[in-house]
């Protein structure tokens, strides 16, 4: 066995544990399954939820202009969205960025996107009807789409993306941020945040603020795919209200291992857009540590302690 | 943690059990004992089919379980052809059906041991009465060797109904009378008319005038074929009536003279036929050789039991429950190695029972079919996924069009099998369309969102995965192992409580995270670490 793992380019178990790697395994049987209870999962699941949940709370989050929940809705949708010049359309239950479009403006009748050009009235209510009809959902259970406040990227994070709005991401354990990460868009992600689809992630030390090391695709790297700036040293604008609102976020939350996701905004700085009750796995490739050491009970003892076992 | 203790004792307590209990049914079943005067018999058919078209239908009758004699065991040796067990339309007895694939000569051999029990009784459902006058008018008719308005068919009745007669008195003189006026000689006719005019006719004549004379009476009656279990290389098939009064099927052999019942040595192979094998024509004709022979009674066999334990002993359903129930019991280990690939191996798939259910359906149609079936309708339909998007239409009715066009992609792929002289069952392909359709659905949507790359990669791994489960579920010797000892699945659940927390890294993870640097204050990883 070992000889033939050590051939394959495969990492040693031991050596993995080592590292402090945490396991999707491990990850759901120690920590999403006893640190975040069941009937707490509807409240980051629905995005409508965490926001109120976390605006009482005193936590900033993008303005909510519309919640659209029946066909009848879209009848009027030009009138609706007439106030707004640019906007964000996303499922209230979607996951990964799925259905989330971006407009940044207007040209005629028309909306300028992000990632999909030009878009028609009645394609944004197409796009709309599927939102409802729960294509995005998780289930595909029937959903509602929101239309809110568009997050303009703050000018010091401008040279290291392309397209969308750059997002933090804050694993929160147990009331204590872990691990950070800054995940940036990217050509090949659309302007998404996520790393399996193309975005470049940077780990951030949570002291300072500053990027330590990047990945693309797995792949460590030094410089942005798209514009060639350097993405590790890059300093997060505003980092100490960051963690301020994934601490607040998470505990409001009542989620003992969560995944809070913090955007900045030109204007208005760091927002809540989201939380996740199952944090990725990849901010660990993305800082280069693992989450093991940092995520154990305090006392770490107690497996043993237990009698028979 | 106690959780931890309950989740040990859990798994431990699952495998005692499972353990105890194949054992003791191990003991019962080494123990169990035959009933005096039981036997066990294999009859054994070795057919050549000499084809000069392909596509002809070969049916073979398999011998019926009856009050007295049941079919525990089978084997079909048929090195190109495929065989399937299914219904006979009339009378519902379970017939072996080979499609021939192509001109030339082909072989089928099968054994079938039939276990003989005189003294004691299986509870057996009836053959069913001719109750709706179609079924009626069928055991009623006239055939081009059971001629019931010919003369002398007609006159011999006359002779034999004098007088006010019940019908089970009537039935009786008939059998009589087939007696008396016609005997069994070599080169003699085999039809009812020239059975009763001339006054001889070989065994299927004889029993074909008992026959007409019935129909003639406007008593239902059917010839039956079968064997009698007597040693013997070259066995040759027997051939019996039945007649339908007072409610059921009475049995009467002219040949041999018995009348109302027959010994239990002699088993239903086919009813209302007077051929083992059926399906020959111009261009197929098919040589038939049967053989029977005594085995020992084989371990586990007993008489018929009658105590409400025997509810927990699946081996002694029928053939056709038998063979189903021996994939059914299989799924929950395509369930294992799903979970398995999942959790331990780290492998994705589109939905967690997609594999083994693809696996599933694979096993009732050969797998080569199966997947050019699959292929052909999961890229047919992408594409009318893909020309769907224009239209822009909500789910609900999005999803029905694709179902609608995955069932009319099946449906044609069945009928170009049959075209291609490829039969392949219309009935093995039912599972799979909803399956299709939710993949042909998820599979569109991963290529949006994530990339064409990520799409295929989730459909190779479900394939990936749905095949170890076909590996699995077409093993048949692990069928009925699984079949006898159905405790086993208590093992089953011991090792998907263990997987369900196993709390390790998955295989995928030993190489998506292979290049984490080391915790600081240790040396970097050597070459010899990893390659």
């Amino acid at each position: 066995m070992r000889p033939l793992l050590a051939w394959l380019p495969f990492a040693r178990p031991s050596r993995l544990r080592a590292c402090g790697v945490l396991g999707i395994n491990r990850r759901n049987l120690e920590l999403i399954g006893p640190l975040n209870p069941r009937e707490k999962f509807p409240r980051v699941d629905d995005k409508l939820l965490t926001k109120d949940i976390c605006a009482e709370n005193g936590v900033p989050v993008p303005a909510t202009y519309c919640v659209l929940s029946r066909y009848g809705d879209l009848g009027d949708l030009a009138g609706l969205l007439r106030k707004h010049h640019d906007f964000v359309v996303k499922p209230n239950r979607g996951s990964g960025g799925r259905g989330v479009l971006v407009v940044v403006g207007r040209s005629g009748d028309a909306f300028d996107s992000i990632g999909r050009g030009q878009v028609t009235v009645p394609e944004l209510r197409y796009h709309i009807a599927t939102i409802l009809a729960g294509l995005f959902s998780f289930g595909g259970h029937p959903d509602r789409a929101l239309v809110e406040e568009r997050v303009v990227c703050h000018p010091l994070l401008e040279r290291v993306r392309t397209g969308g709005t750059p997002d933090i991401r804050i694993v929160v354990c147990r009331g204590t941020p872990v691990m950070s990460m800054i995940r940036l868009p990217t050509v090949e992600s659309r302007g998404r945040a996520n790393l399996h689809q193309g975005a470049v992630g940077a780990g951030i030390d949570l002291k300072t603020g500053r990027t330590t090391t990047a990945i693309h695709k797995g792949h460590a790297i030094a410089n942005h795919p798209d514009t060639g700036e350097l993405v590790t040293g890059v300093d997060v604008p505003e980092w100490a209200s960051v963690l301020d609102i994934a601490v607040r976020a998470a505990s409001a939350l009542g989620l003992g291992y969560v995944g809070i996701d913090v955007v900045i905004d030109r204007t208005r700085g760091p927002l809540l857009i989201e939380a996740n009750a199952r944090p990725g796995l990849a901010i660990q490739i993305a800082n280069g540590t693992g989450l093991l050491p940092l995520t154990a009970t305090p006392s770490s003892g107690s497996r043993r302690s237990s009698p028979g076992s | 943690m106690c959780e931890r203790r309950t989740i040990h004792t859990t798994i431990a307590a699952l495998v005692i059990l499972a353990g105890v209990a194949a054992g003791v049914r191990h003991k019962a079943r080494a123990r169990a004992r035959l009933a005096p005067g039981d036997s066990v018999w294999r009859i054994g058919y070795e057919l050549e089919i000499r084809a000069t078209k392909s596509g002809a239908r070969i049916a073979a009758g398999l011998p019926v379980d009856g009050t007295h004699a049941r079919l525990f065991r089978h084997e079909i040796i048929n090195p190109e052809l495929r065989a399937v067990i299914a219904h006979a339309r009339r009378g519902g007895e379970s017939e072996l059906v080979v499609a021939v694939p192509t001109e030339g000569i082909h072989r089928l051999s099968g054994q079938f041991d039939v276990h003989v029990s005189p003294e004691s009784e299986w509870k057996t459902k009836p053959p069913g009465s001719p109750a709706d006058p179609e079924e009626r008018a069928y055991y009623l008719r006239s055939e081009p060797n059971v001629q019931i308005m010919d003369a002398a068919v007609l006159a011999a009745l006359e002779h034999v109904r004098k007088g006010k007669l019940s019908k089970s008195e009537l039935v009786r003189r008939l059998f009589a009378f087939c007696a008396e006026n016609v005997l069994i000689a070599s080169e003699a006719p085999r039809d009812a008319a020239a059975a009763l005019r001339t006054g001889s006719a070989r065994p299927l004549g004889k029993a074909r005038a008992l026959v007409a004379l019935c129909r003639a009476a406007r008593l239902p009656a059917r010839l039956i074929v079968g064997f009698e279990l007597v040693e013997t290389p070259r066995a040759s098939p027997h051939v019996w009536v039945e007649v339908f009064t007072g409610g059921r099927w009475i049995s009467f052999d002219p040949v041999n003279g018995f009348a109302g019942a027959m010994p239990a040595r002699f088993v239903v192979v086919r009813r209302a036929a007077s051929q083992v094998v059926s399906g020959a024509d111009a261009q197929t004709s098919i040589v038939q050789a049967f053989s029977v022979r005594r085995l020992r009674p084989p371990a586990g066999l007993s008489a018929p039991a009658r105590n409400g334990l025997s509810v927990l002993d699946f081996t002694r359903l029928p053939l056709a429950a038998r063979d189903t129930l021996a994939i059914i019991l299989l799924l929950p280990l395509g369930a294992l190695v799903t979970a398995i690939c999942r959790n331990i191996i780290g492998l994705r798939t589109f939905g967690t029972f997609t594999p083994s259910l693809l696996a599933l359906s694979f096993v009732y149609t050969d797998w080569r079919s199966g997947m050019v079936i699959f292929v052909v309708v999961l890229g047919l339909s992408l594409l009318n996924r893909a020309m769907l998007e224009s239209l822009k239409l909500l789910v609900a009715p999005r999803l029905s069009i694709v179902l609608t066009v995955v069932v009319l992609l099946m449906a044609l792929s069945v009928s170009a099998f049959e075209e291609i002289g490829q039969g392949v069952g219309a009935r093995t392909l039912l599972l799979p369309m909803v399956i299709l359709t939710t993949m042909v659905e998820r599979f569109y949507i991963t290529r949006e969102e994530d990339g064409t790359t990520t799409a295929l990669s989730l459909l190779g791994q479900t394939l990936l995965v749905a095949g170890a489960c076909y590996l699995l579920l077409r093993w048949h010797a692990l069928g009925l192992l699984v079949l006898t000892y159905p405790e086993i699945h208590g093992v089953t659940l011991a090792v998907l409580i263990w997987i369900g927390r196993y709390a390790g890294y998955r295989l995928t993870e030993l190489w998506r995270f292979r290049d984490m640097p080391p915790p600081p204050g240790q040396p970097a990883p050597t070459l010899g670490e990893r390659g």
